[in-house]
């Protein structure tokens, strides 16, 4: 029974075909390649020696094989690797540079709004967000502008998404749950 | 003989009172058509005295330290922004230096809405088509520096004049003792008629048997310019005279000359006039008339004369023989010394170039044009001189144009079946770039080429999108579905409305069963219908008009393959949640309207609404990257696309319609291609759209930062089977992946088909059954 069932899953698992291998995105997310020995096949046959096997081999030292194909490579059981979604991410731009500029965006939209004019903030702060999306500082000067022109929708809209950018463990998280509570209730 | 001498005596008295009484009469009704004229010179002049046209600019652009950019394309920016080369240290704005990888650039003064710079001298440090570091005449670092956004067009009136105004108080005085010394050196003693000048014009002219000066002050050309004909009567000259009189009485010397400067007619580009001092600087030198060195003051003031023939894009030599002859009038004149004339007249004549009229943006104009026309009417945009600041980014849009051309040609040279003879019918194709969070249209070419075609298949075209609409299928299915639900890949004939409908995947699919990251990353069209039924249509079609469709027809079943109209702007605009925590932006092209005096008289900000949850659009997002990555939109990386992008390609019944939508945080972009009569194109999205849209983001490394979102709040990761799409148990599965979930629809049970055989499990079973035989 269980090898039927064992025969039935190998055939239809999606793009294994038998002769074939996986398919390359299952080759890079697969986290503990175990090989379909003989061992699987001859399951009750072989139990009691594999029990033996291991036994003994967690007795002695530990040797990693290398794997000859990197393809394959097994993966540590004990905690699964971050998943690498296709390749690896070619050279990702440090982000310091474009934070630094939006940064400087901000804090001269800051100045506008501290003088009472939320139109000339808000167009800095669109470019802070254009050139740094995930600065959730951009959002909440945003919200603020927003409210300060009295549209508390597009207030809201904001502060949402400063919300989502900062987190719950962030320094401004307080800030943002405050800005809520004042577009909500005013 | 008395009474002879006494009759002539009356006879000449009556003579003298009639020549008295003419004469009277005549000064009174001279004084009386003086009177006249002052008014209708009133007219002119208290109102608008010129139509200036609106002026549509670009975005201007921020560079800041470690950003990447195209160089090509950076330096072909600065062109058109008009910064010249010098050979020297930059001394004045607008000129610019290369000095191995530094830049030395003099900026020029920043005028936009939303405030003003001086300009100031700038060294731009590059790296490999990165920018290392940027820092002002100090050497302390600038973290941001922002470019002059270009202009694009003008709103010509039936007139098609350019002109920059200018205040007097901003022309130098070398500029106006110019104009003086090449037009009326006299101006500021005269009244209007300068006798010194006409008997020395004509003394002049008669020593050389022909015209070759004229006696008009600049009065009297400001009345011949303004108010009259250019024909060549007694009749003319007489109120020209009149005209200028009366000018003088009404007007300061400097108001004259002010609006004499802002009138004159100093040149043609293209088909359009170049009128006033201003517009010339800019055309000529590509300065402001305030940094106009004497040289080109001189080179300025002598086109008057005849701006074509002395036009130095006309003829460099005598332009260069006429500037000198001014700067020798304006030594004589001891407005400049011996030595500043030794260096002007030693100086080479060198225009900043400029380039033709070839339309800049056309498609993207006339969208822009539909929204202006509704807050002003066209003679207020050919008139009132507006500043209309867009969205549009150059460089991208020149992109855009760039690589579909070039996509469009290598299809057809691909299969010529393609090519036709009638430009009408040629292949078309779309391109549409957007920042995703904001909404800003940073590019629109919607079509191949404007000249043969206007109609704006961005925004007027309705296609269907084929399977580049499934996503909003996916999107509204997330409540219930998970990326690892199994779906149905058998063939199945659904009955709807009593018609049968049986679709068909577009390639063979052997699997049963698929997972929703398969299904929509391979673009499987059975297990989306599949899906679809499941999820309901109605529930689909009610949760994309969330994604801003206009209108989406009635909910089919073949809804779920995009077998529907959509606009693909629309469609553009759709995808941009997926890029952007579930927020739906409202497409931006015009940003700021400001009046002649840098007044904003309109103002559009990004506005957004949620459009889906930040946790179902980062699924979407994640689901969207395996396409790129491992699914339909995979030949990317063989055009060069290594970042992170989410993407999805879209082919309709019979290769109609050929579509690319991609994306990352930072932008997103989508190609159509197709035949305006809906003949197949024989491509589908993947070779057909694709190729435009790589070719577009490769030459654009300012906007790929290489970024990929962060998981919100409200996504979890699992390890689950990749065979039952159940948690994977340790050991027991033989494909194990990592899968994104929606807190509240994760799975929580083990996978039940390698549950038992967890070899360790069972091993201990075996143990446990072997002991207990005993």
């Amino acid at each position: 029974m269980r090898s039927k069932v064992f025969s039935i899953d190998f055939k239809s698992s999606f793009f294994i075909h038998p002769g074939s291998h996986p398919p390359p995105h299952y080759r890079e997310r697969n986290l503990w390649k175990v090989s379909r020995s003989c061992v699987y096949r001859n399951f009750k046959l072989f139990a009691l020696a594999a029990a033996a096997v291991l036994l003994l081999s967690s007795c002695g030292p530990r040797i990693i094989t290398p794997s000859p194909s990197p393809e394959r490579r097994p993966v540590p059981r004990t905690a699964p690797a971050p998943i690498q979604h296709g390749t690896a991410k070619p050279e990702p731009e440090a982000p310091q540079p474009r934070i630094v500029a939006s940064m400087q965006l901000i804090d001269q939209a800051k100045t506008l709004l501290e003088r009472n004019r939320p139109d000339a903030a808000i167009s800095l702060l669109e470019r802070a967000v254009s050139i740094y999306p995930a600065n959730g500082l951009s959002f909440y000067y945003l919200a603020e502008a927003w409210f300060m022109k009295g549209n508390k929708d597009q207030a809201r809209e904001f502060n949402r998404l400063a919300i989502r950018h900062f987190g719950k463990n962030s320094e401004w998280s307080t800030a943002v749950n405050e800005q809520k509570e004042k577009i909500l209730n005013n | 003989m008395k009474t002879k001498s006494k009759k002539k005596a009356r006879f000449f008295r009556n003579v003298m009172l009639s020549a008295l009484t003419a004469t009277v009469l005549v000064i009174i009704a001279s004084l009386f058509y003086c009177y006249l004229l002052s008014i209708h010179i009133d007219e002119r002049f208290s109102g608008r005295r010129w139509s200036i046209p609106s002026r549509v600019y670009s975005d201007s652009v921020i560079l800041y330290p470690g950003q990447k950019l195209n160089q090509e394309s950076f330096d072909a920016r600065l062109k058109r922004l008009g910064y010249r080369e010098v050979e020297d240290e930059p001394e004045h704005k607008g000129e610019l230096r290369r000095k191995g990888k530094i830049l030395e650039i003099y900026l020029h003064d920043l005028k936009i809405p939303s405030g003003n710079r001086e300009g100031y001298r700038a060294k731009i440090r590059f790296d490999e088509n990165r920018i290392k570091s940027i820092q002002n005449s100090l050497g302390e670092p600038v973290p941001i520096l922002e470019l002059d956004p270009e202009e694009i067009m003008l709103f010509f009136g039936p007139e098609r004049e350019r002109r920059q105004l200018v205040a007097i108080g901003e022309v130098p005085p070398h500029m106006i003792h110019a104009v003086l010394a090449a037009e009326d050196d006299n101006f500021y003693r005269h009244r209007g008629m300068d006798f010194r000048g006409i008997m020395r014009a004509l003394y002049v002219n008669f020593r050389s048997l022909g015209v070759k000066q004229g006696g008009s002050t600049i009065t009297q050309q400001l009345a011949k310019n303004y108010f009259l004909t250019p024909e060549r009567s007694f009749r003319r000259k007489f109120k020209e005279l009149l005209m200028s009189l009366t000018i003088e009485l009404m007007y300061e010397k400097n108001e004259i000359l002010e609006i004499y400067l802002n009138e004159i007619y100093m040149g043609q580009k293209g088909t359009v006039a170049v009128n006033g001092l201003g517009e010339a600087a800019s055309f000529y030198f590509g300065k402001r008339v305030n940094e106009l060195s004497v040289a080109e003051a001189a080179t300025i003031a002598g086109l008057i004369r005849g701006p074509n023939r002395y036009s130095p894009y006309a003829d460099a030599l005598r332009c260069k023989e006429r500037r000198n002859a001014v700067l020798a009038a304006m030594r004589n004149h001891y407005w400049i010394g011996e030595a500043e004339f030794q260096r002007a007249a030693n100086a080479p004549v060198t225009a900043v170039g400029y380039e033709g009229y070839n339309k800049k943006a056309p498609y993207f104009i006339d969208y822009l044009a539909g929204q202006l026309t509704d807050l002003y009417s066209p003679d207020d945009l050919s008139s009132m001189g507006l500043s209309i600041h867009t969205t549009l980014d150059m460089e991208v849009q020149m992109a855009a144009e760039k690589a579909l051309e070039k996509g469009l040609a290598r299809l057809e040279n691909h299969n010529p079946l393609l090519k036709r003879d009638d430009p009408q019918a040629k292949l078309q194709g779309a391109v549409v770039v957007m920042q995703p969070r904001t909404g800003a249209i940073l590019a629109m070419a919607g079509g191949r080429d404007y000249s043969q075609s206007q109609f704006n298949r961005v925004t007027q075209a309705r296609r269907q999108p084929g399977s580049a609409f499934k996503p909003f299928v996916y999107a509204a299915a997330l409540d219930h579905f998970t990326p690892a639900s199994l779906l149905s890949n058998m063939p199945r004939i659904y009955d709807f409305d009593g018609v049968k409908w049986e679709p068909k995947n577009y390639k063979e699919f052997p699997q049963e069963q698929v997972t929703v990251r398969a299904a929509l990353s391979h673009s499987i069209n059975l297990p989306t219908v599949d899906l679809a039924m499941r999820t309901g249509l109605t529930h689909i079609k009610s949760s994309a008009m969330k994604f801003g469709f206009s209108s989406l027809g009635a909910p089919y079943p073949s809804m779920a393959l995009g077998a529907l109209d959509v606009i693909p702007l629309e469609l553009a605009r759709a995808y941009c949640p997926f890029a952007a925590d579930g927020i739906l932006p409202y497409p931006l092209s015009l940003k700021e309207v400001a009046d002649e005096k840098g007044r904003i008289l309109q103002r559009r900000h990004m506005t957004v609404t949620q459009a889906i949850s930040p946790a179902k659009a980062f699924l979407m997002s994640s689901l969207l990257r395996d396409a790129a990555e491992e699914g339909t939109a995979m030949p990317l990386k063989q055009w060069g696309i290594t970042c992170p992008v989410g993407a999805k390609t879209g082919t309709t019944n019979d290769f109609r319609d050929a579509w690319f939508v991609g994306f990352t945080p930072d932008i997103l972009a989508l190609v159509w291609v197709g035949f305006d009569d809906g003949t197949s194109v024989g491509a589908s999205g993947t070779r057909a759209a694709l190729p435009i849209w790589a070719e577009l983001i490769r030459s654009l490394p300012q906007y790929v930062s290489g970024d990929w979102f962060q998981t919100p709040e409200g996504v979890v990761k699992k390890v689950i089977c990749s065979e039952s799409g159940l948690l994977a148990v340790r050991g027991g599965c033989p494909y194990p992946v990592e899968e994104f979930f929606l807190a509240e629809n994760a799975p929580s049970d083990m996978c039940p088909l390698h549950f038992a055989r967890n070899p360790m499990k069972e091993v201990i079973n075996e143990i446990k059954s072997f002991f207990n035989r005993f």
